[in-house]
């Protein structure tokens, strides 16, 4: 294991009775923000699940910064720190007292000072760290949630959906508060539908579908990766249509996803010319034409509807 | 070894979750109620027949019926605060982040478990004894009134471990709040109605297997120290025939049938799976 690598998912198994969660999962986590992306039931849950001992894998092997991801996780939870989609606390007690008590729990020199220090970092160093937790917003307890893992300086911070229950004011704080914890030399494993936000701040992307990473790499490398040319078309009813696609020259796939098709296309401009005829022969209604970009939320589409066609 | 503060800190503050309003105030009233409802049955007895030579045996006796009266509270109570503990936690996700925090499976179990157990055993010890010891003390010794107490700890301990342990096997067998303390009542009172409802065969054979967690340590420390203390629910034969070992043995058993398998069950297997 190189030095910039902190985690390693090999093959990694999981099912739940006849369901299978995981279907042989490998990635590598490194130093830096990692995003793990993918649509609902695509395993990134499991995934977390996994990494923190809550889970143990059917087969494969699961490590994170050495350790065993289930044998040796008490070890490992020493070190790292988690932000779940719905933090849960002791809610008869203060933000700080239930900060103070999980320091305590870690083992941490001066637990009220590094409670502050972290509750300063979320920008909640207010009169509010004094109530009880009960009587906190969403937003506020999603702040507490990112303070206590950000406790201790952990080694890997993972965040499932960190921005899931914020205004965009208080997103917009936590994509620049990751920033700048990330230039403070923190490692996070971020799980998060909102891609254009972890495009913000990901250095490497996993892509899960179907419990497997079906793609992973620098970001910057795997958006050079999106082809141009790619289509996102609305159409009543599509079937018909998907059949005349098919058979055109100029695409080169398609896929039905959610409501909508994905077309990948070798000539754009041809395919723009040709498709109000294809429409009108198959009888069809076009609502929406959209050319996607060159971003991470084509990349995840397009990883998904070829995740789909296996 | 001694736990450190972090631990003394979060049994606290497990302790403050589990008794918290209304939890507290229900089961001081409902302890109280039945401990008196109890006591004042025989008072009223011992003054009307005017035996009040008869005052320490009615004292003996009446410490452990008014225990005997509170078990089917005490028994569902348990087990409701337990599955609340447990399965609401699993449910509402704060099991997880307590799993994800840096202490063992098994200091979560047991912190868990006896922020339950603990406080219900105290609590219940010293509203019995305090009431019985009110309602007797101008008419007999103190000395009896505390050995009892003394033995009634103990008793109310392995009752409680044993009804806290079938409450956590359910709990973490359904992982659903509203299922597990449905079960844990319906279990409690079919415990009661067919112990004290239905006929004495079926009633005896109940007691046998199911209450006698509480008479079993009853015995044990009535023969160590050399008192009779006829339990409310008799063992038949097997309490004169079996030597004083076996009660021990059997105490511990009662103890920990349940809560041994759902702890080994708890910290090698237990998944967050929701």
């Amino acid at each position: 294991m190189t030095a910039n690598i902190l985690g390693e998912f090999e093959g990694v198994v999981k099912r739940f009775k006849e369901i299978g969660a995981l279907n042989g999962l490998t990635f590598k986590i490194y130093k830096g923000v990692n995003g793990l992306i993918g649509p609902n039931g695509a395993g990134k849950t499991t995934t977390i699940r996994l990494s923190l001992g809550l889970i143990k894998p059917d087969t494969g092997s699961a490590t994170l910064l050495g350790f065993d991801c289930w044998k040796q996780s008490l070890d490992l939870r020493q070190r790292i720190g988690i932000l779940y989609e719905k933090p849960a606390f002791y809610d008869h007690l203060s933000g700080l007292d239930h900060l103070k008590l999980m320091a305590k729990l870690k083992k941490l020199s001066d637990p009220l000072g590094e409670s502050k220090q972290v509750l300063k970092l979320v920008d909640f160093d207010n009169e509010a760290q004094y109530r009880r937790i009960s009587g906190y917003s969403a937003g506020m307890r999603q702040r507490l949630g990112l303070a206590h893992a950000l406790l201790g300086q952990p080694e890997l911070i993972i965040l499932d959906e960190p921005t899931s229950n914020l205004d965009p004011l208080g997103r917009a704080q936590v994509i620049e508060l990751l920033n700048t914890l990330k230039k403070r030399g923190f490692s996070f494993l971020i799980s998060s539908h909102i891609l254009s936000e972890l495009e913000k701040v990901c250095d490497h992307v996993i892509l899960m579908n179907g419990g497997i990473a079906v793609r992973q790499g620098m970001l910057a490398s795997l958006l050079s990766e999106v082809p141009s040319g790619i289509f996102r078309i609305k159409v009543h009813p599509n079937e018909p249509i998907v059949d005349l696609l098919k058979q055109e020259e100029s695409v080169k796939s398609v896929t039905p996803v959610e409501n909508y098709l994905i077309v990948i296309t070798y000539n754009a401009h041809k395919f723009q010319q040709r498709l109000p005829f294809l429409v009108a022969r198959a009888n069809a209604f076009l609502e929406e034409v959209k050319m996607e970009g060159n971003d991470l939320e084509s990349l995840f589409k397009i990883a998904v509807a070829q995740g789909d066609k296996r | 070894m001694w736990p450190n503060n972090a631990l003394i800190d979060l049994f606290k503050a497990e302790i403050q979750k589990a008794w918290s309003f209304p939890i507290l105030e229900i089961a001081v009233g409902l302890i109280a109620f039945t401990t008196i409802a109890n006591i004042h049955v025989l008072l009223n007895i011992s003054t009307q027949t005017g035996l009040l030579a008869s005052f320490s045996i009615l004292i003996s006796d009446s410490f452990f019926d008014s225990l005997y009266s509170q078990m089917l509270f005490l028994s569902i109570f348990c087990g409701v605060l337990v599955s609340l503990s447990f399965a609401r936690d699993y449910e509402q996700g704060f099991m997880q982040t307590l799993l994800s925090s840096p202490v063992s499976r098994s200091v979560v179990f047991l912190v868990k478990f006896f922020a339950v157990i603990l406080p219900l055993t105290i609590l219940t010890w010293v509203m019995t004894t305090s009431i019985v010891f009110l309602n007797f003390y101008s008419g007999s010794s103190v000395m009896v009134v505390i050995e009892k107490a003394l033995w009634a700890l103990p008793v109310i301990f392995i009752a409680l471990m044993f009804c806290g342990g079938f409450a956590a096997f359910i709990s973490l067998s359904l992982k659903r709040t509203i299922p597990s303390v449905l079960t844990v009542v319906l279990a409690g009172f079919s415990i009661w109605y067919i112990s004290t409802v239905t006929s004495d065969v079926v009633g005896n054979i109940a007691n046998y297997f199911i209450l006698t967690p509480f008479p079993v340590p009853l015995i044990a420390l009535s023969r160590v120290f050399g008192r009779v203390v006829t339990p409310f629910i008799s063992l038949g034969d097997f309490e004169y025939v079996l030597p004083t070992w076996v009660f021990w043995v059997l105490s511990v058993f009662y103890a920990l049938v349940f809560l041994v398998p759902v702890y080994v069950y708890f910290t090698r297997r237990f998944e967050i799976r929701e």
